[in-house]
């Protein structure tokens, strides 16, 4: 396997985070809270793991300090598509052979 | 330091790469809010309006409309916490490169007002028709 799974994005909801990030580029946290089914705190720890690891920024943009905007970092894009390019690979390896061609 | 405790075998990779995919879909068909459809329709139809402007005119006048389109969608974008997003619907993307030609064919026949009226107004109804593939792809606002 070339690519490799990234231990920080492979848990399911940091994955999703961060393919809702990819697809929006800047996205408020109360849209992935809703798409996410997370309570608040549980939403803000997966989010912090990502922050912390430098692959998410968080910022509050404007005059309305109360909403919270999230995107990728480059760093978190380039672990971002090696993630899912490692994933890719798992399932292109398994070649399902057709039974008529099995001996 | 985070460790993958099992690498995941080809079905839960495959359901990984599923699971992207619902997740971009739920951010990129986030619905918009109804009356956008109808004020970007008159918009994209100004713009296609603006080939019967004078020549001199023209120019600064397409600019203004343009940046008014921009201006509305970038604000409703972040009013609704998604502003740079496309949306799935096929149907309404090849609308809007349909009314973006209807507007592009009415500045090369700016001599003619008929055909840029009804390039104007062909362009406006393209976008509409791609709307209502959009709200259904959507739904509407919760």
């Amino acid at each position: 396997m070339t690519a490799e799974l990234d231990p920080i994005i492979h848990p399911t909801h940091r994955l999703r985070i961060c393919a809702m990030l990819v697809a929006g580029t800047t996205v408020e946290l109360s849209v992935i809270k809703d798409h996410l089914d997370l309570s608040p705190s549980a939403l803000s720890k997966q989010v912090a793991a990502l922050v912390d690891a430098g692959y998410v920024k968080q910022e509050r943009l404007g005059s309305d300090t109360r909403r919270v905007w999230l995107s990728m970092t480059r760093q978190g894009l380039k672990a971002y598509r090696g993630h899912v390019a490692a994933l890719q690979e798992i399932v292109n390896a398994t070649t399902v052979i057709p039974a008529d061609q099995q001996s | 330091m985070e460790n993958i405790e099992r690498v995941p075998d080809s079905t839960a990779a495959r359901e990984a790469l599923a699971s992207i995919d619902v997740a971009q879909r739920a951010v990129r068909d986030t619905p918009w809010p109804t009356w956008l459809y109808p004020v970007n329709a008159v918009l994209l139809g100004a713009m296609a309006l603006t080939a019967l402007a004078p020549e001199d005119n023209r120019f600064p006048t397409l600019l203004a409309v343009a940046f008014a389109v921009i201006a509305v969608n970038a604000v409703t974008g972040y009013r609704m916490g998604t502003p740079w997003t496309w949306p799935t619907s096929r149907v309404f993307l090849v609308s809007v490169i349909g009314a973006g030609l209807c507007m592009a064919a009415a500045f090369a026949v700016s001599d003619h007002t008929g055909p840029v009226i009804a390039l104007a107004v062909a362009t406006a109804a393209l976008y509409l028709v791609g709307s209502v593939a959009h709200r259904r792809t959507t739904g509407r606002p919760r």
